[in-house]
């Protein structure tokens, strides 16, 4: 683990557990060793970026560098999330990668839309994924670099 | 007459639409629906003739009876003769032209709109209006006629027999009231008869046009006056000759007794005088009236006269039949050569004189005068009263068919069934207003009947579109959400691979170093088992995972169809499929199939990508189902018309049984066994996206005989509406 004032911490929001172990361990696989926060719900991402109930503490919840948002979601879906995010003063400027599990334009017009960064299909072939996983490593190498 | 029952409705209807189709676009064209038997042409033309020289009989009739009677009455040879040969030139040329010759001419469009009824054909809106019309006027046309030709046989017949036949002024006048008399009597006959002939033909165009209305609107007011009026002209016309032409009779027979009284007075007076003076004085005192004259005519043939003035021009005729009466003879008689004359004369034994008083009856037909005009003044006192009284007789007719064309109009133009007309009379005008009313409660019940059946239907609709709606919601929804689970398993499944490859590996070296050969056997069986029965299984979880995938991916295509609001733009069809074909390229040649392309349609408004989803479709259809053919060929083209374009994609494969041609746009349907890749949607993909473009897509094919898919897209107006279907 590098020092938590290197590394940005990546929150990725994902209900599917399995998809979590899958995203987490491909990351892990490509060498992407940041923190990484795993909420289940939409809710608990808002209540942690707002330092809402088990949140409250600064210290211990420090601002994501990168947020990995699904978009299907109980609770509070993705697209709510994010539009909370981006209409935040400060939170907008936290870039944030949405997950889908299809490559619906309808889901990803309105990502874009509502201020999303980037989009990434949760593929179902191994190496897709791999590729995508390798394309998100870039992208965490140069949001890393001034450090 | 029932041969002649043109044709069935279903007949008719059919070469209705086949000369609709022939027809000029503008010209709209009414359809054959009858309600009456239509006699045929000739037979109408038949008809109509025996009318119109029926009517020329009573012309012909009637003027030589009103040109005759009098001067019988009368008693003049030289004018009857005149008037027989006048009529007998004049009634068949004058009276042929205006009552037969000219209504036959007016008749001929009739007639040509009734040869192409009868012949089973349509006939065009403006060709019926016509006919219309000129069958309602015709009647009219013809008593018109009649009259023109009364007047001008009258005119002419006057003044030839005025000027070969001296009738005197008195007899024109008195012929005066014949002409509207004759010409309206045969015209009231054609009129009739015309009407009767021609009442199929008018209920026909009426049932033809429907709404129409003809252009000369007449007013039942106005037919009830003109009618009642010409009623009173004719009574005075009938009568007023006759009563005339009596009086001027009665006149004559008072002047003739009257004036032979006088001259016998006047010879017994003379009788007992010597001086030729004397007796012509005694003479003077006979003569009658104010222009009344007398003389005597001695034994030597002088005349003597009372007067200076005296006129003794009397006419051949009359001064010969003076010579010859004998002596002690006395007569009157009448001489009408020129002005009306009566003549008497005695003959004296002693002196031999012959005295002669010619007196003129009008002189005294002045109660006959005063009748005449009388009687013209009833005739106007009774018009006047019959146009007060008609009027008000017709506003009570025509004030509630008025009241009942209201409402009806107002039914037809803004649906207000709530319309009830007031029964005020027990007449067959109440009547009409109460089977009105009781029209109307029927189509009351009708509508609101209509209306809920609507209602019903509206919501069976609305439920029907929700339903459908909820079905592509599921679609979607299962799609989407079943992707997140495989998702888990092919990741899952394939991180097993690497943990399988590494134990398979340990175990491999294990077996190499294990001593015993109890211990490798067992652990080259494991080996061996996880080799296989892992990896075979973890194989099969990832080929069906991606063959879901696959489904679950068309399945979401499907049901995006229509779900996105993308616009139509204006697309080259051409390009679409330059794109399709790139991307088949490689199957093609490996399959050696070739492909012939013919022009497709510009700037066609559509969704680009869902166009070339209908074109791979297709294409990739036709690849996939063209079996072991010899001639191995795919066609594509298209063409534009006016507001659509149609395209085809046509092989040479397998073919399709035509009981089957639906059944391939099913989702799910996959008619061949062969070895075809796809899931049975691509086909069921294709039809909803033409129907969404507004379009409809159809098979053309027969079993071995190759297939063409056929459709079309709207490229007008109907494309926006459509394209939410």
């Amino acid at each position: 683990m590098t020092t938590p004032k290197q590394s940005i911490l990546v929150m990725l929001v994902e209900d599917d557990e399995g998809h979590r172990i899958l995203i987490r361990e491909n990351l892990r696989a490509r060498g992407i060793v940041n923190d990484l926060l795993e909420l289940s719900d939409g809710q608990q991402a808002l209540d942690y970026l707002y330092r809402r109930g088990p949140y409250q503490d600064a210290a211990r919840s420090p601002r994501p560098g990168l947020i990995l948002l699904d978009i299907k979601m109980p609770k509070v879906d993705g697209l709510t999330v994010l539009e909370q995010i981006k209409s935040h003063p400060t939170l907008k400027t936290i870039p944030v990668l949405m997950l889908t599990s299809t490559d619906d334009q309808t889901d990803v017009n309105r990502s874009y839309a509502l201020g999303a960064n980037s989009y990434m299909v949760k593929p179902i072939r191994y190496e897709e994924f791999q590729e995508r996983i390798n394309a998100l490593g870039l992208f965490l190498d140069i949001v890393r670099f001034p450090d | 007459m029932e041969d002649r029952r043109a044709t069935s409705p279903s007949e008719r209807q059919g070469r209705v639409s086949e000369g609709r189709a022939s027809d000029v676009r503008a010209e709209e064209t009414v359809p054959a629906v009858s309600t009456c038997v239509l006699p045929t042409p000739q037979e109408t033309l038949r008809r109509l003739l025996k009318v119109w020289s029926t009517g020329l009989l009573v012309f012909g009739c009637g003027f030589l009876a009103y040109g005759l009677l009098p001067l019988l009455v009368l008693n003049n040879a030289e004018q009857v003769r005149w008037t027989i040969r006048v009529g007998l030139v004049e009634i068949p040329l004058l009276g042929g032209f205006f009552m037969i010759g000219l209504p036959w001419v007016w008749y001929r469009p009739i007639q040509q709109v009734l040869e192409t009824w009868v012949a089973g054909q349509a006939v065009a809106r403006s060709q019926c209006i016509r006919a219309y019309e000129l069958a309602l006027l015709l009647p009219w046309r013809i008593v018109l006629a009649a009259c023109t030709a009364s007047l001008l046989c009258y005119g002419i017949g006057l003044s030839v027999v005025y000027w070969r036949a001296h009738l005197p002024l008195v007899e024109i006048w008195k012929a005066l009231p014949a002409i509207p008399l004759v010409g309206g009597m045969a015209g009231a006959f054609g009129y009739f008869g015309t009407v009767r002939t021609l009442h199929p033909v008018v209920s026909r165009c009426s049932v033809e046009l429907r709404h129409a209305r003809p252009v000369r609107r007449g007013s039942l007011g106005t037919k009830f006056l003109m009618m009642t009026c010409l009623l009173a002209l004719a009574s005075l016309c009938l009568l007023q000759p006759a009563a005339y032409t009596a009086g001027q009779v009665m006149t004559e027979r008072y002047v003739r007794d009257l004036a032979l009284t006088q001259l016998r007075v006047a010879a017994y007076q003379a009788a007992s005088l010597n001086e030729t003076a004397e007796r012509l004085k005694v003479l003077e005192d006979a003569k009658l009236g104010v222009h009344g004259y007398v003389f005597a005519i001695d034994d030597a043939g002088r005349i003597q006269t009372p007067h200076p003035r005296g006129d003794t021009h009397l006419s051949q005729e009359a001064l010969d039949q003076l010579d010859q009466q004998s002596v002690g003879h006395e007569r009157a008689w009448t001489d009408r050569v020129g002005a009306h004359r009566v003549i008497a004369f005695m003959r004296m034994a002693d002196p031999p004189w012959t005295f002669v008083s010619v007196s003129f009856p009008s002189d005294f037909d002045l109660p006959l005068r005063t009748f005449v005009q009388m009687s013209w003044l009833v005739v106007f006192l009774v018009i006047g009263v019959v146009i007060l009284f008609g009027r008000y007789y017709t506003r009570s007719i025509t004030t509630p068919l008025a009241e009942l064309t209201q409402a009806a109009r107002r039914i037809a133009q803004r649906d207000e069934l709530s319309q009830h007309v007031p029964v005020t009379t027990n007449d067959e005008i109440g009547e009409v207003a109460r089977a009105f009313n009781r029209m109307v409660e029927r189509l009351q019940a009708s509508k609101a009947e209509v209306g809920e059946y609507t209602r019903r239907l509206e919501r069976s609709t609305q439920d029907l579109s929700a339903l459908n709606q909820e079905m592509e919601d599921l679609l979607h929804v299962v799609s989407h959400d079943l992707r997140a689970p495989l998702i888990n398993i092919r990741g899952f499944s394939q991180r097993l691979e690497p943990v399988m490859q590494e134990t398979v590996d340990v175990l491999d070296r294990l077996a190499k170093q294990a001593q015993g050969n109890g211990l490798r056997h067992h652990v080259e069986t494991l080996r061996g088992a996880i080799q296989t029965r892992f990896g075979e299984s973890l194989r099969f979880i990832s080929k069906s995972v991606e063959q879901m995938d696959v489904l679950l991916s068309s399945l979401l295509a499907v049901s995006r169809v229509g779900r996105k609001a993308d616009p139509l733009l204006p697309q080259d069809l051409g390009d679409i499929l330059d794109d399709v074909l790139a991307t088949c390229e490689h199957q093609l040649t490996q399959r050696s199939i070739g492909v012939i392309r013919h022009p497709l349609p510009n700037a066609v408004p559509c969704r680009r990508n869902e166009l070339n989803q209908v074109f791979s479709n297709l294409v990739a259809n036709a690849i996939a189902y063209m079996g072991s053919s010899t001639r191995r060929v795919i066609e594509i083209g298209g063409a534009a018309h006016e507001d659509h374009v149609e395209c085809f994609v046509r092989d040479t494969g397998i073919g399709i049984d035509p009981a089957d041609h639906e059944r391939v746009f099913q989702m799910f349907t996959r008619l061949e066994a062969i070895d075809a890749p796809g899931e049975g949607i691509g086909l069921a993909y294709v039809r909803k996206i033409i129907r969404s473009h507004g379009g409809r897509i159809w098979v053309e094919s027969r079993r071995g005989e190759g297939s063409t898919f056929c459709f079309t897209l709207p490229t007008r107006a109907a494309a926006s509406t459509g394209a939410r279907a």
